[in-house]
C-alpha cells in the first residue's frame, strides 16, 4: 500500500498531530470531545469491545453528570422523538459520589484520552463537596459544572441568573486548581452575562449549549409523553441556536469555549469553531452512531486541510 | 395485554417471563432513556432486558 493509500484509509492519523489542541492546559489531540451524557466509555467497552477504547472516539470524555447522592432519574417514558432530533428527560441518574469512585473511576482511569467529569449539587456545598473530591483525584483532568440541566426539579437553576451563578462558582472555585468548566443553558434571559459572570468568577471555560426545554403530547391520551412532563431538546434542531449563542459568548468572554448543539457533520462542528468554539462537543449524534465523534474528528481536519 | 399475562401468572403462581418493549436512544446502555420499573428499581431494557422475569415486576406499564 502506498503511503498515499494508507493516509486516504486512515486519515486521522496524518491529520492528529496537525489539529491538536491546547483546551485549558489539557492537550487534546483533535477539537472533538463528547457532550456529557450522551456517550458512556464504560457501557462501550461492554458492548462492542476493547477496540472501541483503544480507537476513542472523541479526544478527551466527559461523563454523565455526578452528584453527591444517588439518584434513580425520572419517571419513563424519557424519550421522544422528533423530526431534527429528540426530547430526553433521563434525570441524572447516577451511582452518587461514592459509587462513582469505587466503582466508575478506576475503569475511567485507562482511557487513553484525558477525563473530565461532570459534577451537579443541589445546593452550593454540594457543588463543593464534588469539586473537591474529583480536584484530588489524579485520574481527573477537568471538572464540568452541570448549572443547567432542565430535567430535575431542583427548585434551584443555578445557570439561569448572572448573580446565581457567579455566587456559585465563587463557593467552589478554591476547592480545585484544575480547569473548571461550566455548562451553560440556553434557558437564560441574556447569556452573555451568564457568561461574564461565570468568567469573573473563575470559571476556566464554558461549554454551550445545554439542552433546551421542550415538551411533546402523547397523540392518543393528549397527556405529556414524558413522565416528567417536560424535557430537553437536542440534535440538529438546535444547531442554529448553539451557533448564535456560542459566537454572543464568544463575543463576551476571553475564556476558551466548547461549542455543543447538533453536531452531526465535520462541516457542523466547523460552524462551531468558525462561530468563535475553542472545541466542539457531540451529544446526539452519538446514539445514533458511538463513533460518530471519529468520523466527524476525521472529516473536520479534512475541510481544515483544503 | 402484557400485563394480563403477568397478573394472571401471578395470581396462579406461573412463572412468566415477558418481553418489553421501549423507546431506545442509544441501544448499548449509555442513555438510560429505555428504562422500565422492577422491584429493583429501574432497569436498562437494551442491556438488561428486552425479556425481564415477571416475577421482577410489579405491574407492566404501557408507554405514554
Amino acid at each position: 500500500m502506498t503511503r498515499a493509500a494508507r493516509n486516504k484509509a486512515r486519515p486521522d492519523a496524518e491529520h492528529a498531530a496537525s489539529a491538536s489542541v491546547d483546551f485549558c492546559g489539557l492537550e487534546l489531540s483533535h477539537p472533538i470531545i463528547n457532550a456529557s451524557g450522551t456517550f458512556d466509555a464504560i457501557a462501550a467497552r461492554a458492548a462492542f469491545g476493547e477496540r472501541l477504547v483503544e480507537r476513542f472516539p472523541f479526544a478527551a470524555f466527559v461523563t454523565k453528570t455526578v452528584t453527591v447522592e444517588p439518584r434513580q432519574g425520572n419517571a419513563p417514558p424519557r424519550l421522544w422523538e422528533l423530526a431534527g432530533g429528540m426530547i430526553n428527560s433521563i434525570g441524572l441518574p447516577n451511582k452518587g459520589l461514592k459509587g462513582f469512585l469505587s466503582s466508575d473511576l478506576p475503569q475511567l482511569a485507562g482511557l487513553p484520552v484525558p477525563l473530565i467529569v461532570n459534577v451537579m449539587g443541589f445546593t452550593r456545598d454540594e457543588v463543593a463537596t464534588l469539586v473537591q473530591a474529583f480536584g484530588e483525584r489524579d485520574e481527573v483532568a477537568a471538572l464540568e459544572l452541570n448549572v443547567s440541566c432542565p430535567n430535575v426539579e431542583s427548585g434551584l437553576e443555578f445557570g439561569a441568573s448572572p448573580d446565581e451563578l457567579q455566587g456559585l462558582i465563587e463557593r467552589v472555585r478554591p476547592a480545585t486548581s484544575k480547569p473548571l468548566i461550566v455548562k451553560l443553558t440556553p434557558n437564560a434571559t441574556d447569556v452573555a452575562a451568564v457568561a461574564r459572570a461565570a468568567e469573573a468568577a473563575g470559571a476556566s471555560a464554558l461549554s454551550l449549549i445545554n439542552t433546551l426545554r421542550g415538551m411533546a403530547l402523547d397523540p392518543r391520551s393528549g397527556r405529556p409523553w414524558l413522565g416528567a412532563v417536560t424535557g430537553g431538546v437536542s440534535g440538529p434542531a438546535v444547531r442554529a441556536i448553539a451557533l448564535a449563542q456560542v459566537r454572543a459568548v464568544r463575543a463576551a468572554v476571553s475564556i476558551p469555549v466548547v461549542g455543543i448543539g447538533g453536531v452531526q457533520r465535520g462541516q457542523d462542528a466547523l460552524d462551531l469553531l468558525r462561530a468563535g468554539a475553542d472545541v466542539v462537543a457531540v451529544g446526539t449524534e452519538s446514539f445514533r452512531d458511538p463513533t460518530a465523534g471519529r468520523q466527524i474528528a476525521d472529516e473536520l481536519a479534512a475541510l481544515g486541510t483544503t | 395485554m402484557l400485563e394480563a399475562v403477568r397478573a394472571l401468572c401471578a395470581a396462579h403462581d406461573v412463572p412468566a417471563q415477558l418481553a418489553l418493549e421501549s423507546g431506545m436512544a442509544c441501544g448499548f446502555g449509555a442513555c438510560f432513556g429505555c428504562v422500565v420499573p422492577t422491584r429493583e428499581g429501574y432497569v436498562r431494557l437494551c442491556v438488561d432486558g428486552p425479556v425481564l422475569d415477571a416475577a421482577e415486576l410489579e405491574e407492566v406499564v404501557a408507554a405514554g
